[in-house]
């Protein structure tokens, strides 16, 4: 796996070289203009869409960054709801979501699993 | 200042040859960095990343502090001084650490460690300390500043979430990537028709390369994310590992004639040891938030980095303090535990467990975070002090320091004794 090299080129720069990781420098990174993604559970029940006019690639893993994204929540017998986040990614490898929001000024992180749409929410304190 | 100017610039141009430890190369080359207190702030953070290898990071610290004296937000400045944060803290390291090692370790190593060292700033930097670390407790604080080394790069990322910059390459360090990123920059062109065709494999075809950017890295909102993972990944080591004190527990560790009893009676009667230190960082465990799970993942990563030989033996890592090194016993389980860990991050969980008693598969209600969120001030105080008629210690607080929240550990722990 490539996944791992030029971080380092940034991280072994300083670090103490008996312990620092070897990284990958993942090659040329790609931009999304217009992402759109929409994931269901099995049994249609629940939708989730998410639409950011940007998606910025890493170059270092497989990771879709989005400085505004939207939201839209679809459940069975219950109104749409759409969110708007400042900011979030999109982890391919860990099939995930995560969403920046604040709560009262309090920094918030909102965790979606693509495999379930399971949510959790955090909040940094 | 001026004397760390003058260090430097001095100091780089001999440095530079022997950065990236390069292999002899026919012709000798050298890099000159100059630093000067008449430059304004972007340059001093350029000509500090010029000198970014193992062997000079801590001269570029120093070009970056007067960097950000010049305009406090210098953005890339900032970024590095992050980084370096936690690779400062290790500044006169080995000078410092003589007294604990003449007690406990091994100084002829630790001696030859140091001539085997190249002459170099690097060397000067982990030489330049008194000798005042004699105590465990002394060591683990140093590890404790190292670990927030890492949680203050963690933080300037989440603050900076947007960040974009595009970072100079140090041509000796880097050559490698350098080189590489030449390599990528070419493409094969159609001489006749002049269309893009990597495949062609007739002569008839030319070369088109552009340089322009093989030197440089740039780095936007999407690398922050991963940056900021592998720096939560790297806290969480330092702070589940750096937790609990060591003290009194250098005698048990450097000696494995020892019986498990006599290892007991010294742990026991040792008034610190495996209690929880004043600044064990695990409450910051849960601020890590979305960035847990992927840290854990790191974590794993580094294993094979502390772990080299993948397997419990005397001596792994020869020559540093603790040679056994820090192993997770069993990879592929802890990689099967990490799927649960996205769900346990959230709070109490129900996970089937067997039962070691009955030997039957039961739900079991466990919160393993609970040990960060509040964590037991005594270690000794989970178990019992002798072994039981099966040989193991059984488990005094049944909660597991809050783990097990139904208080019914010792039913799931090989401390029971089992059923046959």
């Amino acid at each position: 796996m490539k996944t791992l090299r030029t971080f380092t080129m940034i991280m072994s720069l300083g670090a103490v070289l008996s312990t620092a990781p070897a990284f990958a420098l993942m090659g040329s990174r790609a931009d999304i203009e217009k992402f759109n993604l929409k994931v269901c559970t099995q049994n249609q029940n629940k939708c989730l869409e998410i639409n950011a006019d940007k998606a910025k690639g890493s170059q270092f893993a497989a990771i879709f960054a989005f400085d505004k994204v939207l939201v839209n929540w679809s459940e069975k017998q219950k109104p749409t709801e759409v969110i708007s986040y400042s900011g979030g990614h999109f982890d391919l490898a860990m099939n995930r979501v995560v969403l920046i929001g604040s709560d009262n000024g309090v920094s918030t992180e909102t965790v979606i699993s693509l495999n379930t749409l399971d949510i959790q929410k955090f909040t940094l304190e | 200042m001026k004397t760390l100017l003058k260090t430097t610039l001095l100091a780089s141009s001999v440095i530079c040859a022997l950065t990236a430890c390069a292999p002899a190369k026919e012709k000798k080359e050298t890099q000159v960095v100059n630093v000067s207190g008449q430059m304004d702030a972007s340059q001093l953070t350029e000509a500090g990343e010029q000198l970014i290898s193992p062997y000079t990071f801590m001269l570029a610290d120093g070009v970056f502090a007067e960097a950000l004296k010049k305009n406090p937000e210098d953005k890339k400045a900032q970024f590095y001084r992050s980084l370096l944060s936690a690779q400062m803290p290790l500044k006169g390291i080995l000078t410092r650490i003589k007294p604990l090692v003449r007690q406990h370790g091994d100084i002829a190593k630790l001696q030859k460690t140091i001539s085997d060292l190249p002459v170099s700033p690097l060397k000067n930097f982990l030489l330049d300390g008194q000798e005042d670390i004699s105590t465990t407790e002394q060591a683990q604080a140093v590890i404790s500043n190292v670990r927030d080394g890492y949680m203050n790069f963690r933080n300037f990322l989440k603050k900076n979430p947007t960040l974009e910059l595009t970072l100079n390459l140090n041509p000796y360090t880097f050559e490698k990537e350098i080189k590489e990123n030449v390599n990528r920059s070419c493409v094969v062109k159609d001489w006749n028709n002049q269309t893009e065709n990597p495949d062609l494999t007739v002569s008839d075809y030319s070369l088109e390369c552009s340089f322009v950017e093989a030197a440089t890295v740039k780095i936007n909102s999407a690398d922050i994310v991963p940056l900021s993972q592998m720096a939560s990944g790297m806290y969480l080591m330092f702070a589940i590992y750096n937790a609990y004190s060591y003290e009194g527990l250098e005698n048990v560790s450097n000696n494995n004639d020892l019986s498990d009893e006599a290892a007991a009676d010294l742990i026991w009667n040792s008034p610190k040891a495996l209690t929880l230190r004043n600044d064990h960082g695990l409450k910051q465990i849960a601020v890590l938030g979305a960035d847990l799970v992927p840290a854990a993942k790191w974590m794993l990563h580094y294993q094979d980095q502390l772990c080299p030989l993948g397997k419990k033996g005397a001596d792994r890592r020869p020559g540093y303090l603790f040679t056994h090194g820090i192993c997770i016993s069993n990879k592929a389980e802890f990689n099967k535990d990490l799927a649960m860990l996205e769900k346990i991050i959230a709070g109490t969980i129900s996970v089937e467990m067997e039962n070691v008693v009955t030997g039957n598969l039961e739900k079991v209600n466990v919160n393993p975070l609970a040990i960060s969120r509040k964590p037991v001030q005594d270690l000794r105080t989970l178990v019992s002090k002798q072994a039981n008629e099966c040989g193991n210690r059984t488990i005094v607080d049944k909660t597991l320091g809050g783990i097990f929240v139904d208080g019914n550990a010792d039913k799931y722990s090989s401390s029971a004794c089992d059923k046959n």
